[in-house]
């Protein structure tokens, strides 16, 4: 990816303005390239579902400003928070921090970090941080026949039902740079889910080499705990995030357990909610 | 036991904590130190027993009387202590087994009580993740606020 400099400075810039689950964003800057690159890393970044603001008034301002070295600084209300000159690298973050802005401020939805599918009907989440596997096992869920919801981001309403944000399934690669590649459900054989589910399991796990799994079943309160580290507007609305949480874990069960790989493990699971989720 | 507390009747704080019913148990978050607690049934009784009315052979005879089995006031002082601690009550309460560790609390009144003891599991809440921290790198990464803590390529990805 390359950013050419601005051949006419004087031309009038035009920041990119929208609103994504109740959010509404100003992507500006001092290079037009450089925001328009910002506003296709954004539309990838939350599948499109995107739309003009209802006002000017916006929660929440990224600025981007490319000085005469090519270096972009990125500042998120102000404070700066980024700087690059690789752009690929830069933008990689930006789709990131993007998704985090709308996640922590998205209005009668939670965000919490987790993969989730579909089995039979009901949800199973796995909360958790990048690099414990979520993604790997969530592709091969899909691939033993779970619907697919998400990989990274899992939405919640108020009544703690699940909604798809179903993007490109994000992998990394087992060598040492851990080399990101996607992959999509379809190339796993798998569906995408469309409508909204109920909870039927939530499994905190991580995986580790040679790791047995054993099932300790947790309380919905311990549960909700647990999930706290995950739910991306928890300061912000700790309220509203905990009434989720209730009604997601109070019809759920709560399991934790350490997991060997993903792709002998997933089967297991499916075993394991089939006899305990009804 | 001697208690030189006996006399107090507790008070739990309420300002500036959000409050959670779930089944069978409380989640508080306190807004002042950002930190969640889970209050198991046991917890979470004697914390909304103490209004400041009811002392702790109050709270002893209404635990009873609410079908939870028989317990003693070092139960519920095993409950205020921790309580205390969390920073969940408001009245200033002097620690009632000062000396002892937390394993030969639990064991005296464990053993002398069917009840499922109190139990408060607390954790600090993470900050927001887009804050002012840079998450470009040379080797590490901040422990929190960007993607990862993992070092790639110049970028926390």
């Amino acid at each position: 990816m390359t950013l050419a400099n601005n051949e006419n400075s004087q031309v009038a810039l035009r920041p990119f303005d929208f609103e994504c689950y109740g959010v509404k964003i100003r992507l500006d800057g001092n290079d037009q390239r450089v925001i328009d690159e910002a506003e296709l890393v954004t539309r990838k970044a939350l599948l499109n579902d995107i739309r003009p603001p209802t006002t000017e008034n916006f929660d929440t301002t990224f600025t981007f400003t490319r000085d005469a070295t090519g270096t972009i600084f990125l500042s998120h209300d102000c404070e700066l928070i980024e700087y690059g000159d690789v752009p690929e690298y830069f933008f990689n973050h930006f789709n990131s921090l993007i998704r985090v802005a709308v996640a922590e401020r998205a209005v009668d939805r939670l965000f919490i970090h987790a993969g989730a599918v579909g089995w039979k009907g009901k949800a199973i989440i796995l909360p958790g941080t990048s690099f414990v596997g979520k993604s790997t096992l969530v592709a091969e869920l899909v691939r033993n026949g779970a619907v697919y919801y998400s990989d990274d981001y899992a939405i919640f309403d108020r009544e703690g039902l699940l909604y798809p944000f179903p993007r490109t399934l994000s992998m990394r690669a087992d060598d040492e740079n851990y080399t990101r590649f996607e992959l999509t459900p379809s190339s796993l054989g798998g569906m995408i889910g469309t409508e909204p589910i109920a909870v039927g399991m939530v499994l905190l796990t991580e995986y580790k080499p040679d790791a047995k799994w054993e099932p300790q079943s947790l309380t919905a309160g311990s549960g909700a705990l647990e999930m706290v580290p995950f739910t991306f507007s928890f300061v912000n609305r700790p309220d509203f995030s905990l009434g989720v949480l209730n009604n997601i874990l109070s019809r759920a069960i709560i399991v934790s357990s350490q997991r060997g790989s993903a792709d002998n493990f997933a089967k297991t699971l499916l075993d394991f909610v089939d006899k305990h989720v009804n | 036991m001697n208690n030189p507390n006996n006399t107090q009747n507790p008070m739990a704080r309420h300002n500036g904590l959000v409050v959670q019913e779930m089944p069978d148990e409380v989640l508080v978050y306190d807004m002042d130190t950002n930190k969640a607690h889970c209050l198991n049934q046991s917890a979470a009784f004697v914390w909304k027993s103490c209004d400041g009315n009811n002392t702790v052979g109050d709270i002893v005879r209404q635990f009873e009387a609410n079908g939870n089995g028989k317990v003693t006031e070092d139960f519920v002082w095993l409950a205020i202590d921790q309580l205390n601690e969390n920073g969940l009550m408001d009245s200033k309460i002097a620690p009632r087994f000062e000396g002892q560790s937390r394993r030969q609390v639990l064991k005296t009144i464990g053993l002398a009580s069917m009840v499922a003891l109190p139990v408060i599991a607390s954790l600090v809440a993470p900050q927001k993740a887009l804050g002012s921290v840079s998450c470009t790198c040379t080797a590490t990464c901040p422990p929190t606020g960007c993607p990862t803590t993992i070092c790639l390529a110049g970028v926390c990805q």
